[in-house]
């Protein structure tokens, strides 16, 4: 009864042990979230995903958590060679190849990703060596594929887990990658060499813009529309947008403005100081297309207004302290 | 008695005379302030603008090497030359003294000779060269590079409040221990370019999505009253009775009148606001100002959660063409499909909070002047490999569609859709179905590094 209980223990011992490798494990190898991962999207799922195309060789572009062209390009391509359904989506089936493929350095990468203007390369040091070009590539003949395997022979022994056999006996039928769709190969090597494994954050930014003009126009509204109602923010940062647009006003956001006498805490130096975030999400808005204002470039607070010519325009909204004309 | 009233009147002299001189001296001091802003303003100025026109340079020069249309060529060229000038005039109003951009200012010179000499010639007759057609492509990747480069340096003055006063006053007073951040970032930039100018020598924003529409046009369907709109209002955001609503009247007597809604529930902060048109009581925009919490969903699920909101509000058929997410929001672009034809005028956008699903912004205006149910598609003439065999021979399509477009106001027309990539770089073309020529090309933007 003694030896029995003994036993008993010890394999309850080892079986915690096992379970905790396995816990620790299945954080290191499957890392990416439930989640499908389209384009647009940023995040820790992103940089895997950039990382483990690039470990393969379909993604040349920065590791940088943004789900951009060029990792969706990637991602089809990949799609392509391993004969799934070319849609640009990442879901669970890309998920499973991508873990049984590639390798993901998870500190290596995010190390650098916070040390950020540190740019390195990834793939080729990291990656395996002497791989044929994407298109021409057997899965079979990779180090991760014989390194992964041991892994899940490991992980079946311990766990009796089945969930993976399936995946790993169907391996060999793949249709091996084909031609054709893979990254294409430019003449210009040497630029691309430049890229390849940058590891640095990024974040999406609207089409037209640029983080520094968000910032200003920030500046800009928290100027002059702080502790105004947030759709009273949007419709300055909205006015500011519409004049950019228009043919009377300058063409760029630090035209309008730097533009002499035309917003008061440019003139009186309010401008600078340090916005919050209301105000940042109130440019986001307006950026991304919503005008309060529906297209006006002028407004007035006719409490403090001075020049005579504002009050002969015609008003077509107010909201807060401001009246907004036409 | 006498010298009593001498001495009062002399102190009172004394202290008008002294708060005279304070009034005189604190108005120099007001109107020295004054002229400094204006002047720290226009160098804020010429200089933002400039990395606006560097920005717009390296765009428009990516275009060119993407395109192999003449049409599209020539503006293209006019747009380059047009812009390397402006970016010129922008240096010149940057204090020269402490700025120098002597190389940068060759530089765009070169660029602006370059291209106009190209554009002004006739492409039909002498099209664009392969030697023509590297050297935009090197001019290409050192705009960028450029581009890249004084961003930081405006980051930098952006997040350091960095003034050129300062800088300049400090120069004047030959400190030394002034701030050199501005005058070092310009330098390294400077001697970059010199490396470019001896190798050398041998945008503006097309939108197709919304905002292109005329906004003033007529929004068509009989009057609703305050109350009806705020039932609009209420239903399109799926809220009961116990809201509390109050509705502002816009634009009394103008065609573009509406109402703007603002619904707040008791637990909530803030109200969303919602604005309905007076005609017809079409759902114009709505805007959602709470909190939003850690993101928990992803932008797939966020999606599809927007589908099935706008469906629910008879909007089927819409086909996703854009999603991005910023921080916890998701931002999509929806546009009608009809018999898998995007239809681009007649679309939507929403946003979604990532942290419950919920639809925390609707922007529609596009979709209420344009959509009335029905559109008259006609049949493309051209196989989509003639469509391809149009283009660049260095443009690697990648995916493609069939679209309308607008390609001037209220001419529709049907493009094949073709985005595709050249290097690094995507873009999107569209081919007019009918005569294979390109309508439009966009660059398509890529994410920005965070400096």
């Amino acid at each position: 009864m003694d030896q029995l209980n003994k036993y008993f223990k010890r394999s309850i011992c080892s079986l915690f042990i096992i379970t905790l490798f396995f816990t620790f494990f299945a954080q290191d190898t499957q890392a990416f979230s439930d989640q499908v991962i389209q384009r647009g999207a940023t995040g820790d799922d992103v940089i895997e995903l950039q990382a483990r195309l690039q470990n393969y060789g379909y993604y040349h572009g920065t590791i940088d958590g943004v789900f951009g062209w060029n990792t969706y390009w990637a991602v089809r391509n990949f799609q392509h060679d391993f004969g799934l359904e070319v849609d640009g989506l990442v879901g669970d089936e890309l998920k499973k190849k991508l873990e049984q493929y590639t390798h993901f350095d998870r500190e290596y990468v995010y190390s650098h990703l916070e040390k950020g203007k540190d740019p390195d390369t990834y793939g080729p040091k990291k990656g395996p060596e002497g791989l044929p070009p994407p298109g021409q590539r057997d899965p079979g003949n990779l180090d991760e594929r014989a390194q992964k395997e041991k892994q899940q022979k490991g992980r079946q022994r311990e766990e009796g887990q089945v969930q993976r056999q399936p995946e790993r006996e169907k391996a060999p039928a793949q249709p091996a990658p084909e031609g054709g769709a893979a990254p294409q190969e430019t003449p210009q090597s040497a630029q691309r060499e430049r890229n390849i494994g940058h590891v640095a954050p990024a974040v999406n930014i609207p089409a037209g813009f640029s983080e520094n003009d968000i910032q200003l126009m920030a500046n800009a509204v928290y100027g002059e529309a702080r502790g105004e109602p947030y759709i009273g923010q949007v419709a300055i940062a909205a006015v500011i947008i519409n004049r950019v647009n228009s043919a009377e006003f300058p063409n760029t956001v630090s035209g309008v403005i730097f533009e002499p006498r035309a917003f008061t805490a440019v003139a009186d130096g309010q401008i600078w100081l340090q916005p919050d975030e209301t105000s940042r999400r109130a440019v986001m808005d307006a950026i991304n297309g919503w005008d309060p204002t529906g297209g006006l470039t002028h407004y007035y607070n006719p409490a403090t207004a001075t020049s005579q010519w504002m009050f002969n325009k015609q008003p077509v909204k107010r909201i807060g302290k401001h009246l907004f004309v036409r | 008695m006498l010298s009593r009233i001498i001495a009062v009147a002399g102190y009172a002299v004394l202290i008008l005379a002294l708060a005279g001189t304070a009034y005189w001296g604190y108005q120099e001091h007001q109107d020295k302030n004054s002229v400094l802003i204006k002047a720290e303003n226009s160098y804020q100025r010429a200089f933002h603008d400039l990395n606006n026109d560097m920005a717009n340079l390296e765009d428009e020069l990516g275009k060119s090497i993407a395109t192999n249309s003449r049409k599209l060529l020539a503006p293209c060229m006019a747009n380059i030359w047009r812009i390397a000038y402006d970016a010129q005039s922008n240096i010149g109003q940057l204090p020269m003294n402490l700025t120098p951009f002597s190389k940068i200012e060759t530089f765009l010179a070169q660029v602006g000779d370059y291209t106009y000499g190209i554009g002004m010639r006739n492409l039909e007759t002498e099209p664009l060269t392969e030697a023509e057609w590297d050297e935009l492509k090197k001019l290409h990747g050192q705009s960028k590079e450029l581009q890249r480069e004084l961003r930081k340096i405006q980051t930098k003055v952006l997040s350091d409040g960095l003034r050129w006063m300062d800088v300049e006053m400090a120069a004047a007073e030959e400190n030394a221990d002034m701030d050199k951040t501005l005058l070092d970032g310009m330098e390294s930039i400077d001697k970059q370019v010199e490396g470019y100018i001896e190798t050398e020598q041998g945008a503006e924003e097309n939108k197709i999505t919304s905002q292109s529409s005329d906004k003033t046009k007529l929004i068509e369907g009989a009057p609703v009253s305050e109350h009806e709109a705020a039932q609009k209002a209420k239903q399109f955001m799926g809220f009961g009775e116990k809201v509390k609503t109050e509705v502002v009247k816009n634009g009394e007597g103008n065609d573009f009148s509406s109402y703007s809604v603002s619904l707040k529930a008791a637990e909530r902060e803030n109200p969303v606001i919602v604005d309905v048109s007076k005609n017809g009581g079409h759902i114009l925009w709505m805007l959602d100002s709470r909190d939003i919490e850690q993101s928990k969903i992803g932008l797939y699920e966020a999606q599809q959660k927007a589908e099935k909101f706008l469906e629910q509000r008879g909007m089927t058929s819409m086909a996703a063409v854009e999603s991005d997410q910023y921080d916890n929001v998701g931002v999509f672009d929806f546009v009608y499909e009809q018999d898998g034809v995007r239809i681009y005028p007649e679309a939507v956008r929403v946003q979604v909070a990532l942290d419950n699903g919920d639809l925390i912004g609707y922007e529609g205006l596009d979709y209420v002047i344009n959509h009335d149910g029905h559109v008259d598609v006609p049949k493309p003439e051209i196989s989509l490999e003639e469509a391809k065999e149009a283009l660049n021979s260095n443009f690697q399509v990648m995916e493609d569609h069939l679209s309308m477009i607008e390609t001037e106001p209220g001419e529709v027309k049907l493009c094949y859709e073709l985005l595709g990539t050249i290097d690094q770089e995507t873009f999107r073309i569209f081919v007019d179905a009918k005569t294979g020529t390109e309508e439009m090309i966009e660059k398509m933007k890529q994410a920005e590094p965070i400096v």
